[in-house]
């Protein structure tokens, strides 16, 4: 891979690859892994993009793609990542691994369906409901109650309490 | 908890540690673990382990006085290995610039498509292999002596094509065996090697058209 275009058109916008394969890999190894991976496939296939999107939500679509069609080491006895792996109920209990939100943030959406971490790993990005289904490939109409059932799922795993309309108190 | 999910995530992104990208090192030459690849790569060496084959049939046996069977095999195999190759072409038109609901759906009929391809392929070329080796014992000193053998010691036995029908019968089973079971053991082969990731790969195919439905 070209330094150059590591450098220019990748880096800039690691965050969303760092979100995105965070959500789908329990441990710094496959992290790491799962990270190379897409940035291969980003330089792979720079020459698809068709200039019909931006390039960050391009980013976004081919990082999703690849960590859906990731082929996952059967044996890792890596150092997972804080909170990860605890069973529902204790997640709560996580502080004696770590205290930091995020973490925990991070094991719930791990919970989740593939389909449903996407959903909502683009909602926390703030990405309208109409670019999120342009993104997966759905209906705009359902990616909102979609969403609404995922929170109501996480809120329940990390303890969050809220209203009846879903707003944490 | 009295957060919501949506300030943990903003804040947790705050700290720039978070935001660290892991060093790439040597990725040019890093194997690809992606399924798309993964396929890629076991079809191509499968293509050369053919044709290294195919091409020892020949020299084996050209050495051994048998250049015709040789050929058939040698000729089989190619066939195979060119077919092989316009089905790998076909991988490279799969689209990564799609919604993902696309971009699986057309690497899971691509494989399916290839998978039905290869299982049809497999069943004949199976028998036909075996067929064509029989033919070559049937016609070789050995074969020849054996029938006349057995013909004098069972004068009345049925023929069909000057070979003894109790010969003919057990390779026209073994024949329609390896026809019969070629493609449920390619395809037992298949789920084996990515068994794991095909069942993902339906799952989240099935989640997203509820999701398109719903």
């Amino acid at each position: 891979m070209g330094s150059d275009f590591y450098q220019f058109s990748i880096l800039p916008y690691a965050a969303i690859i760092i979100k995105i394969c965070r959500a789908y890999t329990n441990s710094q190894e496959d992290f790491e892994d799962y990270y190379q991976e897409v940035c291969l496939q980003i330089w792979r296939s720079k020459d698809s993009f068709n200039k019909k999107s931006q390039w960050s939500t391009w980013i976004y679509r081919l990082s999703l793609n690849v960590c859906l069609t990731y082929l996952k080491k059967k044996n890792n006895n890596s150092q997972h990542f804080a909170s990860d792996s605890l069973p529902e109920e204790l997640i709560d209990d996580s502080k004696t691994f770590s205290d930091e939100p995020i973490n925990q943030l991070y094991a719930a959406i791990r919970q989740l369906s593939e389909l449903d971490r996407a959903v909502i790993l683009l909602y926390l990005e703030e990405k309208p409901y109409l670019e999120i289904a342009e993104i997966i490939g759905s209906n705009a109409n359902n990616i909102g109650v979609r969403i609404k059932r995922i929170k109501q799922r996480l809120n329940k795993i990390l303890h969050i309490e809220t209203d009846t309309q879903g707003v944490t108190k | 908890m009295n957060t919501s999910i949506e300030q943990i995530w903003k804040e947790g992104f705050m700290d720039s540690n978070a935001m660290i990208a892991p060093k790439i090192i040597d990725l040019y030459n890093k194997k690809s673990k992606n399924i798309v690849d993964k396929m890629e790569t076991m079809f191509k060496w499968n293509l050369i382990g053919i044709v290294i084959m195919a091409f020892i049939v020949l020299i084996v046996t050209s050495v051994q006085g048998i250049p015709f069977l040789g050929m058939f095999i040698f000729s089989l195999l190619i066939s195979t290995v060119i077919y092989g190759k316009k089905e790998l072409a076909t991988l490279a038109l799969l689209d990564k610039n799609v919604s993902s609901y696309q971009y699986l759906k057309s690497f899971d009929s691509w494989l399916k498509d290839l998978m039905i391809s290869y299982a049809k392929l497999y069943s004949f070329l199976y028998p036909a292999l075996f067929l064509g080796i029989m033919l070559q014992l049937r016609l070789s000193d050995i074969g020849l002596e054996a029938i006349s053998g057995f013909v004098n010691a069972f004068p009345e036995t049925l023929m069909i094509l000057a070979t003894p029908m109790v010969i003919l019968v057990p390779v026209a089973v073994i024949a329609w065996l390896l026809y019969y079971f070629a493609a449920p053991i390619y395809k037992a082969d298949m789920y084996t090697l990515y068994g794991r990731a095909l069942a993902k790969l339906d799952e989240i195919i099935a989640d997203m058209e509820e999701l398109k439905k719903a």
